[in-house]
């Protein structure tokens, strides 16, 4: 029995975050990033029948994921050295499928970390990923340096990763 | 560098610019060979990826570079005080799909169940509220509570911030605004659009420039950070780049995919056709000797073909370009129909209805009697009697041809008369063939229909016949079931009336002797 479209679209649309993070990692940009995602949902409601279980979904959403990121790439890239290694995806496809119970809650905790920052943190990430504006864009924007906006986001990064651990730890509070 | 050590600052520092495409090869080489070595390091670009995504899709605090107009600005203030008040169970209603939270109404959902889409803005069956829509395949309708009627194009990503404003971030969009809703607001990241009245298109480029175009009435626009706005009229478009630089550009119509209104809506024709009749005959050609029903009519003889379209503004996209050929065993029909929903008719050749061709066919009205010749006749009668039946004129015919997604069928429909009589559902003998469009926008449909089911076989039409015949086209909305206009065409100029009433409407049917003749008796 094949698995109804309504289920399959719950899945897609709880795993979003993720498959659109595991595209970003290999295609570097937000609209590459959805439009995987979006090519990757129609094929999944297309062969909604040749499903057996919805158990084996995540799976399948996550090695079609990468694999039309890397289709893009391909397309993109004159030289196939500036592609990730299959091992290293393999090991990232392992993380999420490990940390797939947890990840619903380390998006709300993420959001909660988010909001702690500083207004200025919020404001370079913001420009950066919300607006989409390359790091030296955001540079331009703020009157720094490209170097010391790298830097912010870095620190802002290990902070928000620190704040989500310690967030798990405590329970989430 | 082992595993777990802490911090690495470098690779930090390599990540970053990775996601910012900024390294150079040698760079990118060590960026990789360290993410092979470490699995920190892995989990650490998965988690930075993580983060950087959820940030991009959900703007949750304000942006201070943009200066978006006044509507936009309280909507986001409202989501911070939202977010400051209740993160927790805000954040978790956006991932948790099935937990629905009470939302005001701002627009009705239109059904269209062939679209591909999603977002939180969606919160009952056909509710739409504050929030966010993707639009992936297909276009969507909404109604909002205003009146105001937007449809939006495929990809397509929308945040509907009240009945007044939308934030149209990707993707193509048009607006009919109704006098009460003047002042509906549409903002891109690089324009703001503010209705005055009317119905406007608004396409948002890869690049987040915004091409404006005005239908009918009036609307202001202006690059995003601008006070100064220009007015655009009925026939006008413009562009607004990201740089704030916006310029005139030329008025197209295929700019932006015109729907027929609905049958219902008061500003359309209802069941009238939508064309108005410019061909008195068509020309049906001598097949060549080897046809092959698929869709494909490169191997027909397209001497005879004609277009035809619906009335401005629709018909860049709802028109028909058809072809006819005969031999002594088949009678050929083929077509190009420009349809934005083509091939989605959900109706049954197995149900019980009368007709069959409201989700989208070809209807054909035929004469097939030698004798009678042209013009045809013959009149519709709402209750026959036996009588009637029995001086019933059996070479008249209709035929409807549709592509029944279901079960992915090229059915027919033939009935007898002018009066709908033996009706005849996928007789065998006939063949039937459609393709849709690559680009979505239309399909061609090719038939093979053998003259015994015509009732013709007797004596089937020969080269230099010129009987009757009338084309109808019908179009369906989106859900491949409710009829949403048709074109009538090759029709007798000198007889006003209904072709379904009295054959003596139809045009002519022009059976060519020879594939170059264009004899007309």
């Amino acid at each position: 029995m094949s698995i109804k479209e309504a289920d399959i679209l719950k899945l897609i649309l709880r795993q979003r975050l993720q498959l659109l993070a595991y595209a970003r990692a290999i295609v570097r940009d937000i609209q590459k990033a959805e439009d995987v995602f979006q090519e990757v949902s129609i094929l999944a409601i297309k062969k909604k029948n040749e499903f057996k279980e919805i158990n084996a979904l995540p799976a399948w959403l996550r090695r079609t994921t990468r694999f039309k990121a890397l289709a893009i790439i391909r397309d993109q890239t004159r030289e196939c050295t500036d592609t990730i290694s299959p091992e290293v995806l393999d090991t990232i496809d392992a993380y999420w499928e490990a940390t797939e119970s947890q990840n619903n809650r380390r998006i709300e905790l993420l959001g909660e970390c988010i909001e702690q920052l500083t207004e200025n943190s919020q404001e370079i990430i913001s420009l950066r990923y919300f607006k989409g504006m390359k790091g030296k864009d955001v540079a331009i924007s703020l009157g720094r340096k490209v170097r010391t906006v790298y830097m912010a986001l870095t620190r802002i990064h290990r902070t928000l990763r620190g704040c989500v651990e310690e967030k798990m730890m405590l329970g989430g509070d | 560098m082992g595993e777990n050590t802490p911090i690495d600052l470098y690779f930090e520092d390599l990540l970053i610019r990775y996601l910012d495409d900024n390294l150079t090869k040698v760079e990118m080489n060590e960026f990789f060979s360290q993410l092979k070595e470490s699995k920190e390091k892995r989990i650490m670009m998965a988690e930075y990826c993580l983060q950087a995504t959820f940030i991009a899709e959900k703007q949750i605090f304000p942006l201070k570079q943009s200066k978006p107009k006044a509507s936009i600005i309280t909507f986001f203030k409202h989501r911070l005080m939202l977010v400051a008040m209740v993160a927790i169970l805000l954040l978790s209603l956006l991932v948790t799909f099935s937990v629905r939270p009470t939302k005001k109404t701002y627009a009705f959902f239109k059904e269209t169940p062939n679209a591909m889409w999603y977002g939180d803005a969606k919160f009952n069956e056909d509710s739409i509220g504050q929030g966010e829509l993707i639009v992936s395949e297909g276009v969507i309708e909404l109604n909002f509570i205003n009146g105001v009627n937007a449809i939006f194009e495929s990809p397509a990503k929308i945040t509907i911030i009240d009945e007044m404003n939308v934030l149209i971030t990707k993707g193509k969009a048009v607006f009919k605004v109704p006098p009460r809703a003047i002042g509906f607001s549409a903002t891109t990241l690089s324009a703001k659009i503010i209705d005055l009245g009317t119905e406007f298109g608004v396409a948002v480029g890869n690049d987040q420039s915004t091409d404006i175009q005005v239908f009918e009435g009036q609307v202001r626009a202006a690059a995003i950070d601008e006070q100064q706005m220009t007015r655009l009229e009925s026939g006008q478009a413009m562009r607004v780049n990201t740089d704030k630089n916006s310029y005139a550009i030329g008025f197209e119509f295929n700019r932006f995919v015109r729907y027929l209104p609905d049958v219902n809506d008061p500003e359309g024709r209802g069941s009238l056709p939508y064309n108005t009749p410019r061909l008195d005959k068509v020309y049906i050609s001598p097949a060549p000797d080897k046809v092959t029903i698929d869709g494909d009519l490169s191997d027909w003889d397209l001497s005879g073909r004609f277009k035809t379209a619906c009335d401005p503004p629709y018909s860049s996209f709802y028109y028909v370009e058809g072809s006819m050929m005969y031999d002594d065993q088949f009678l050929y029909i083929g077509a190009h129909v420009g349809d934005p929903y083509p091939m989605r008719s959900t109706i049954l050749h197995t149900e019980n209805l009368k007709g069959f061709g409201s989700g989208g066919a070809i209807a054909l009205r035929l004469s097939l009697d030698r004798k009678m010749g042209w013009p045809s006749q013959g009149t519709f009668k709402d209750k026959l009697t036996p009588e009637d039946i029995a001086k019933l004129n059996k070479k008249l015919m209709f035929a409807v041809m549709w592509y029944e997604r279901p079960t992915r069928t090229a059915s027919l429909h033939l009935m007898t008369g002018m009066s709908y009589h033996n009706p005849s559902l996928n007789p065998s003998g006939y063949s039937g063939a459609f393709l849709k469009d690559p680009d979505g926008h239309g399909y061609t449909m090719e038939y093979k229909i053998p003259w015994s089911l015509l009732n013709a076989a007797d004596d089937p039409p020969r080269g230099g016949d010129i009987l009757g015949m009338t084309w109808v086209t019908h179009w369906s909305g989106s859900e491949g079931r409710n009829f949403k206009g048709q074109l009538v065409d090759i029709v007798n100029p000198s007889v006003k009336g209904w072709s379904f009433k009295d054959a003596a409407t139809w045009g002519k049917a022009i059976y060519k002797s020879s594939p170059s003749a264009r004899e007309e008796k």
